[in-house]
């Protein structure tokens, strides 16, 4: 699974550090397997010897490397088993493509890799081959704030003489039980494309639903029960500071697959309703309170009179007395642990922490709902389609008791059905109740109720609220030299400060309060 | 230790033979120790190599390199064995040469008393030249005859014999081994940019890191770099482009880069005046020891100079009519010197910085802290320039 709801403001600062220490770790494992026997060299296949002469794309001359040749074949055996086969082919251009001579591959405990070879073609000389046996599995270096415990493991395989003007390519084939009946097609990448191909086979009485995503749309060649959709020359994606998230600019198609007959467990979403009504059903029963939950509850609450102070007691408790850990296992990617063993462990990610916080908030009389969003605002948008790969965290939506209306309480929205609704963060500990963390504003989310779900868009703040104030005071003429300055942080702005204070704070013997103004 | 360096080293009868297709009967001791040096640094170096897989390794056929005779057959070693066949040719070529194990200090602080052998963790060579003991490592790729990277420098090894060996502490080359100068030709324009050609002048050391970073990147990787650190040093934003091509592959004491440089805005106009600051690129100090308080001792990697020789030609008519004061803060380890001088319509800046510290314990630290910060108000000073009579009316 490439996407689960298991988000912390640590593993977003520490994505791309996590991918290096990846790519090390991996490089340091290949270096460990001195000792097994290579295989027997073999040519490259067919497919791959078609690309030695093939026009590359256009591309500039910062251009580390660019596909040649891509392929997923999705067949779809039934609604508990796919088998997926990938090939890719890049030409290195420069140094810096020397990358695509590892390949990762990512399995779980609910899918398997029945396959893996890769090939290179150099400029001069023999092909090279390497094969499974030569490949090491690893799972993902652990670094502060990602999963403490996930079934998701990695097979890296290193490809020889992966080196500036010659080809490498991989073929991969993979069984799975999927959680739901969807594929994301990802072909755009950072460099450029030549030629990429998606094929769809679906058992007989099947339907699909292909959703394109910032890219044009091209229609499939259709062959009985098979679709077959090509794209080519294939424009690269150069980062630039300050752009939106991957997911909002790169082209990839969405799919979806339907069993014949609607009253299938497992299947595709039409629409972000159904998705809803699949999370309800993963989340039922999760928010019951345990005896020792609903004691926690009155005593934290015994001082609040009102409403508003009560539900801000219960959520600085989820915010700042549950850690933050995640233990994702199969569809623990997906599914909260139920709120009394989040309570009795005092832990939990952040789908627990929301699960908590609404137990805790039903044993005041307070509705909330669970609402599944993506940390970076612009993956998901109001043209996106209803799939899993779009989110990657959990917050909650809380329904304001009639009266309630505090200025601090300043992250809300009104539903036509659910009247006046407070979006809150139970695992952003720097954002006080009542606000929402800058990625989050104006951010699109599943709102999860008993009725199904709907794409809402959050409230967006006053630039005010995330703001820095400074002052400063200076004798004036005859002096020359500033007295005092003071800053005050506010919003998101004091988050982005305060956020790696927290974190080697952390890392200190004894506890300590942060303090950043 | 020294039976296994000797019995790589011991092979008299083949070194000869090739020292005798490298050097001349009528060479001085240093021309040939040079000769065999540059020779040496030929011999491909796999210690700079992208690592291998098992399948390329194989296919290459590359043997075993059991001693000196096979590095030298072969043409291809590792950086200590390509050290070892210095010793070896040097000792043919009759100088009294030994191998040295040294401890490297940017992995660790060596201390004898650990008695841990690994810590000595590589070679250089140790050879009588003139009376003089100097110390060589050709085994490390990039590095100028007569100098030893950073990490060898001033550290403890054991000079290998018979007897066990003796402890030596390797030399630490001066700050003008390794020198950035930069000279630039510039023009004021009317609108107050600098426009004009730098070049920039590396050596030693500050030549040989950079060249052993980009050793496996291409030309835009590398020019990227050597436009980056114009970007980093110029305290200001600016148009740069590297104009030349520079002599990445050798291990010559210098490495030259020229550019086409433009920093827009750098005079400001104050009424009828314009204002001209003086540290064009005075950016790496410019934040440098900032805090007021210091926990653990300074440590520096090497000695170094820094040298700016600046020309700037005014716009037709325009004088400086006020020059900032001339700076000179030597204090002996560490010096800083400044001197702007008006040369008949042209500015002519120079600036000084020469650094000769590699450890420091943090009590000296308030001292270092002033030192930059007098840096930083000298390279803050302001040149004011006015217009002559006919440019004013204008």
């Amino acid at each position: 699974m490439s996407n689960r709801l298991c988000c912390s403001p640590a593993r977003r600062l520490r994505a791309s550090k996590m991918r290096r220490a990846l790519l090390s770790f991996a490089l340091v494992m290949m270096g460990c397997l001195a000792g097994v026997p290579p295989c027997a060299a073999g040519d490259a296949p067919a497919w791959m010897h078609a690309l030695v002469s093939a026009p590359l794309p256009a591309h500039d001359e910062k251009t580390d490397g660019v596909l040649l040749y891509s392929e997923r074949i999705i067949t779809v055996q039934s609604a508990d088993k796919f088998k997926i086969t990938v090939r890719e082919a890049y030409k290195i251009l420069r140094p810096g493509g020397r990358e695509y001579g590892t390949v990762t591959v990512s399995y779980n405990s609910h899918s398997k890799i029945t396959g893996l070879r890769g090939w290179c073609i150099p400029a001069q000389g023999k092909d090279y081959e390497v094969k499974d046996k030569e490949a090491v599995e690893i799972s993902l270096p652990k670094v502060d704030g990602s999963e403490l415990v996930s079934d998701v493991k990695d097979k890296l395989l290193r490809i020889p003489a992966a080196d500036v003007g010659n080809i490498v390519g991989y073929e991969y084939e993979k069984e799975l039980q999927p959680f739901v009946l969807q594929d994301v097609w990802r072909f755009q990448e950072a460099d450029p494309g030549r030629e990429a191909h998606y094929t769809l086979q679906l058992p007989a009485g099947w339907e699909y639903k292909a959703t394109w995503m910032n890219y044009p749309e091209v229609k499939p060649a259709q062959s009985g029960n098979q679709s077959q959709w090509s794209v080519s020359d294939i424009k690269g994606i150069k980062h630039e500071d300050s752009m939106p998230p991957w997911q909002g600019v790169a082209g990839q198609m969405i799919v979806s697959f339907f069993p014949p007959g609607s009253s299938a467990q497992n299947q595709g979403f039409q629409n972000w309703k159904q998705m809803g009504i699949w999370y309800q059903g993963l989340t039922s029963g999760r928010r019951d309170a345990s005896p020792e939950l609903k004691q926690k509850v009155a005593s934290l609450t015994a001082s609040a009179s009102a409403p508003a102070a009560k539900m801000k007691a219960l959520g600085e408790f989820a915010q700042r007395d549950i850690r933050y850990v995640a233990i994702e296992l199969g569809i623990g990617g997906w599914q909260p642990h139920p709120a009394a063993e989040v309570f009795a462990h005092h832990y939990g990610d952040c789908k627990d922490k929301a699960t908590l916080m609404g137990a805790m908030l039903h044993e005041i009389g307070i509705d909330s709902y669970y609402v599944v969003i993506n940390s970076e605002r612009g993956s998901v948008t109001p043209e996106t389609p209803a799939h899993m790969g779009g989110f990657d965290h959990v917050i909650l939506a809380i329904k304001l008791p009639d009266g309630v209306s505090e200025g601090s309480l300043a992250a809300t929205m009104f539903h036509p059905r659910l009247g006046k609704i407070l979006f809150f963060d139970p695992t952003d500990e720097l954002t006080p109740f009542g606000q929402l963390s800058g990625a989050l504003q104006a951010n699109y989310g599943l709102l999860v109720t008993p009725d199904g779900g709907e794409l809402v868009e959050l409230p967006e703040l006053p630039p005010a609220m995330n703001g820095i104030q400074r002052w400063a005071t200076a004798p004036g003429r005859s002096g020359g030299r500033c007295e005092r300055l003071q800053r005050i942080r506010t919003g998101s702005s004091r988050l982005k400060l305060c956020f790696p204070i927290r974190l080697q704070l952390s890392k200190l013997p004894t506890r300590a309060s942060a303090t950043c103004n | 230790m020294n039976d296994a360096a000797e019995s790589f080293v011991n092979k008299r009868k083949a070194m000869e033979q090739a020292v005798g297709e490298i050097v001349s009967t009528g060479d001085s001791p240093e021309v040939k120790l040079q000769k065999i040096y540059a020779r040496v640094q030929k011999i491909r170096n796999t210690s700079y190599e992208i690592e291998k897989t098992e399948q390329e390794q194989k296919r290459a056929k590359e043997k075993e390199i059991s001693n000196v005779e096979d590095v030298w057959k072969r043409g291809y070693a590792d950086g200590n064995e390509i050290t070892l066949l210095f010793v070896g040719l040097a000792r043919a070529a009759g100088f009294d040469a030994s191998p040295v194990r040294v401890a490297t200090r940017d992995d660790h602080f060596f201390k004898p008393n650990i008695m841990r052998s690994r810590d000595l963790n590589t070679y250089v060579a140790l050879v009588k030249v003139n009376g003089k003991d100097s110390y060589f490592d050709p085994g490390a790729a990039f590095t100028p005859f007569g100098l030893l990277p950073w990490s060898e420098t001033g550290t403890t090894g054991l000079k290998l014999d018979k007897e066990g060996g003796t402890w030596v502490t390797t030399t630490t080359p001066e700050p003008s081994a390794s020198q950035i100068v930069r000279k630039a030709e510039l023009n004021l324009t009317s609108e107050g940019a600098l426009e004009g050609k730098l070049t920039v002048t590396f050596t030693g050391l500050e030549a040989q890191w950079r060249r052993v970073g980009e050793r496996n990147q291409d030309d835009t990787h590398r020019k990227k770099l050597l436009e980056d650190y114009v970007k980093e040093v110029v305290p200001a934003g600016i148009e740069i482009e590297l104009t030349n091509k520079p002599d990445w592959a050798s291990s010559a004491p210098s490495m030259v880069a020229e550019y086409s440089l433009k920093v827009p805005g750098w005079a400001s106009g104050a009424g009828k005046r314009a204002l001209l600051p003086v540290g064009l690129f005075s950016g790496p100090e410019k934040h440098m020891f900032e805090h007021s308080t210091r926990v653990h001792p300074l440590y520096f990697q090497y000695l170094f100079e820094k040298t700016d020789d600046v020309r700037i030609e005014l716009p037709l008519g325009w004088q400086p009519s006020s020059l900032p004061q001339a700076q000179n803060n030597d204090a002996k380890v560490i010096a800083y010197t400044l001197k702007v001088e008006n040369e008949k319509g042209a500015l002519h800046l120079e600036r000084h910085l020469r650094s000769g510290l590699t450890f420091l314990e943090q009590k000296y630290y308030p001292a270092l802290r002033n030192f930059y910060q007098a840096v930083r108000t000298g390279d803050e000073q302001q040149i004011v320039l006015q217009p002559g009579a006919s440019a004013a009316s204008k």
